[in-house]
């Protein structure tokens, strides 16, 4: 940095210096037939600063540091100065890399190609399949002395498998994902895709169920959202000093039985949702957020841990050095217990058991949410009966943690995705078990 | 845009596209009743597509100089071919379109602080906190060049302005949350008391006991289903994937008496432009008139492939509909009228099924606002739309959809 700069950032009470490169090459096969093949480049740098109690933020591409820097502490001058502090960290100086058996950068496009052509299924109407491979390097400094540098390669691979009987038509889908190299792909793609092939078929015969409240059953996948949707965003500080929570007055509280304990856990080795180090420098972190039903933490920003007296917890996270961190989750995730499927679903004389992910919301100052499954069947006198679509599962955050009796004890990993939030995405996942709810609201027909 | 050593490797290839966007952002931000943060950014990317017979490459970059091209000539080389490629669409005079204010683009950091403190005052009274809202403006570029003879630009400018609105009672709390976005300076009065009421008639909700006979989807939530899930439908690449559930049904009455057109040309419009990516001059495509499907949104490439109507709504490598405008039969009804819904984005294109949890609803009986407690609303948005689907209200743009309250007695309401 040169004397100018320095002498800029020098009247701010903190400032940081993101610089990112990403390339990203994207790959997409529909109907055994090219349809796309893409790459990307981009590098940027970004000055955040803390002046007399504002934040000011610039990005930009080509621009001098010099310009940045003098931009983000003028825009910090048009604020009105309500933020305190943020937090302490140490001053921490390393470099990280994602581990990867393959860099996705040896196998040729080509070859990327044929394994989704021999991946197409005569048997369905329609197959659609992508992959992408993104490398994301950032450079992170401060003012406190801390330099950082991270390389994350994000791998992932999907499908989109169409049926049609007849006017009926649907679809499902497939994905796999972590960070490392090609090899999350060749090893988990085969079977992610025959899964859907056979659940797209099921779904030509399955039946949109009457709608109303009923003992519930949903699969790892569906509790993935459920976990994320319906409490992680409410464990969000950012959100619950801005009221917008309905876990605000609730810390220490016991909120579900002494089975339900879920972390939020970043240092997951090849876990989609990892990292080394936040947005703001803080090392990655392991969370615990409700431990044995009882709300232990929140998640947090260096400045909602000075807000709230606590320690950072390496949830500040960007969709890239073009953004202002914000708090978020990382890898979100139900530890598992003892029971089997099969207790799952004893004593259930007339139920539904969810399976799969079409997304999910939720407003978190009421604590609202809506999640949809993907697949599901009726629950009659504890066996999986017809199969049945359509399902959404509605109903609010503290109702539904006190709601699950029962959690299992095989644990996989829903669907690698993207979660929003203040317009930006960052990659998320949860690894999770089954579990079982007294009673939910479920959305199908009248 | 081009410089002379990207030019000269140009001419290793048959044809080109380069777009060159850039966009200067500024936004402020409130938080908790302050004005906390104002942040910038001035995105520079140029998009290149390259083809060497039916062989093509494309790309994105923060900027385009000779080892970049090297790259993407070097990956062209090794592509796979594509199934087709019929050339690209020649140069046509693009239409004039208002885009551009100047009075946006003047906006400075402090007037967008002095928009965002007075949408915080409308909102941050009556014990309602202004929990998040965001001011914004930023002016657009975009260029394009092609081998087929474009070399055209354009400007825009963009205003932005949305908030929260947070509200605690005795039976806990309500919130409400509104935005809107303009190519010109827009008042966020309307929109502040908008929050603002709506986050205090949450207080006041009751359970809904009886279920009007009339669901009314607000233009945000009818605009958001149907962008979800059918919009997709009428997008000739669903066609060609074999994935719209309108396919061979050209000609057909899909729908009952409504119209559906797509119009890049609309001045001001938030998704205008006088030209698409291939540097075909916009125009209005009518997709379905009188319920009656006419033909779906396409690029040059996929209409040719497929013997369709060529539409000017190609963007990078895909095609994507403009400013839509969705209308029908005219009525003045009340009912069950819903404000929001969780979960929109799940409603599935393919078989236009969703279900959603509805929130901010209301019956309006005899012009009185009844507030409910949320509930499920779930249903088929084609077969809504094959029925008896009224229009009630004032037009209003949500989601690049200009449509009327929608009324319909088609849809599941589960409490």
């Amino acid at each position: 940095m040169d004397r100018r700069t320095k002498d800029v950032l020098s009247s701010t009470n903190y400032w940081e210096i993101r610089e990112g490169s990403a390339s990203n090459r994207v790959i997409r096969v529909s109907n055994a037939k090219v349809k796309d093949l893409s790459m990307s480049a981009a590098h940027g740098l970004s000055v955040r600063v803390l002046k007399n109690g504002s934040w000011g933020f610039f990005y930009g591409e080509g621009m001098p540091l010099l310009d940045i820097a003098k931009r983000a502490v003028s825009l910090a001058r048009a604020s009105d100065g309500s933020v305190g502090s943020i937090a302490n960290q140490p001053r921490r100086k390393n470099s990280f890399k994602t581990k990867m058996k393959t860099n996705p950068d040896d196998i040729s496009s080509e070859e990327i190609v044929k394994s989704f052509r021999r991946h197409h299924v005569s048997s369905v109407n329609s197959t659609s399949f992508d992959f992408q491979s993104n490398e994301r390097v950032i450079e992170f400094s401060n003012c406190e002395g801390s330099h950082l540098s991270q390389t994350l390669n994000y791998v992932t691979a999907g499908a989109n498998i169409g049926v049609k009987s007849g006017a009926k038509n649907e679809e499902f889908d497939a994905r796999v994902g972590g960070l490392g190299g090609y090899e999350i792909v060749r090893n988990g793609f085969g079977h992610a895709v025959n899964e859907a092939v056979s659940r797209a078929k099921e779904l030509l015969i399955a039946r949109v169920p009457k709608g109303g409240s009923f003992p519930v059953v949903c699969d790892p996948v569906l509790v993935d959202v459920l976990v994320h949707e319906a409490f992680g965003h409410g464990a969000e500080a950012d959100l619950v000093l801005k009221g917008e929570s309905c876990l605000a007055d609730k810390l220490g509280k016991q909120l579900a039985g002494r089975d339900i304990t879920i972390v939020d856990d970043s240092t997951i080795p090849g876990a989609w949702g990892s990292f080394f180090f936040d947005d703001e420098g803080v090392r990655a972190k392991k969370t615990t957020i409700l431990d044995k039903g009882i709300l232990s933490n929140f998640m947090h920003s260096r400045e909602t841990a000075s807000e709230m007296d606590c320690e950072p917890t390496g949830n500040a996270r960007a969709e890239g050095v073009s953004t202002v961190p914000a708090v978020r989750m990382s890898n979100t995730n139900l530890l598992p217990k003892k029971a089997s499927t099969e207790e799952l679903l004893e004593g259930i004389r007339s139920g539904l058991f969810l399976g799969g992910s079409a997304g999910g919301q939720v407003d978190t100052a009421k604590g609202n949410f809506q999640f949809n499954s993907k697949f599901g069947y009726r629950i009659v006198n504890g066996e999986l009966g017809a199969p049945i679509k359509g399902v959404s599962l509605s109903g609010n955050t503290l109702t539904l943690l006190d709601s699950i009796d029962a959690v299992g004890r095989k644990k996989s990993a829903g669907l690698p995705g993207f979660c929003g939030k203040f317009g930006q995405m960052v990659p998320v996942i949860g690894i999770n078990p089954s579990l079982r709810l007294k009673k939910a609201m479920v959305g199908g027909r009248i | 845009m081009i410089s002379g050593q990207v030019r000269s490797l140009l001419k290793k290839v048959d044809n080109f596209i380069i777009v060159r966007q850039k966009e200067d952002l500024v936004e402020c931000f409130i938080r908790d009743n302050s004005i906390d943060q104002s942040t910038g950014s001035v995105h520079e990317s140029f998009s290149v597509q390259l083809w060497k017979g039916k062989r093509r490459i494309a790309g994105s970059f923060s900027n385009l100089d000779v080892s970049i091209l090297r790259k993407l000539l070097s990956a062209l080389r090794s592509a796979p071919e594509k199934d087709y490629f019929y050339g690209l669409p020649k140069f046509s005079k693009p239409n004039k379109v208002e885009l551009f204010d100047r009075k946006v683009a003047s906006l400075t950091p402090s007037d967008l602080a002095d928009q965002a403190c007075q949408l915080k005052n409308i909102i941050n009274r009556k014990g309602v906190d202004a929990t998040f809202g965001v001011v914004g403006k930023s002016v657009e570029e975009f260029s394009i060049e092609t081998s087929a003879g474009v070399d055209a630009s354009f400007k825009g400018s963009r205003f932005t302005i949305s908030a929260s609105g947070t509200v605690s009672g005795n039976e806990g709390k309500a919130s409400a949350w509104d935005g809107l976005e303009s190519r010109r300076i827009a008042s966020g009065n309307s929109l502040g008391q908008t929050v603002r009421d709506r986050a205090l008639e949450g207080l006041r909700q009751k359970s809904l006991k009886s279920i009007p006979k009339n669901v009314i989807l607000e233009p945000r939530v009818a605009s958001q289903l149907l962008s979800y899930g059918i919009l997709p439908n009428l997008n000739l690449s669903a066609i060609e994937e074999k994935k719209s559930f309108y396919a061979s049904k050209v000609g057909e009455s899909i729908w009952n008496g409504i119209q559906l057109t797509d119009n890049p040309t609309l001045a001001w419009g938030n998704s205008s432009y006088p030209f698409d990516w291939e540097g075909s001059a916009s125009r209005k495509t009518t997709l379905v008139s009188d319920g009656i499907l006419k033909g779906f949104i396409s690029d040059f490439n996929t209409s040719k492939h497929l013997k369709q109507n060529h539409t000017p709504n190609a963007t990078l490598g895909g095609i994507s509909f403009s400013n839509v405008s969705l209308s029908g039969k005219r009525t003045e009804e009340e009912g069950l009228v819903i404000g929001d819904v969780i979960g929109a984005h799940t409603a599935e294109p393919l078989s236009t099924r969703f279900s959603v949890v509805a929130d901010n609803a209301c019956i309006i009986k005899k012009g009185e606002r009844i507030p409910v407690k949320p509930f499920m609303l779930s249903g088929s948005l084609d077969e809504m739309l094959k029925g008896n689907c009224r229009f009630t209200g004032k037009v209003e743009c949500r989601d690049g959809i200009f449509t009327r309250s929608i009324v319909t007695s088609d849809l599941n309401v589960i409490r």
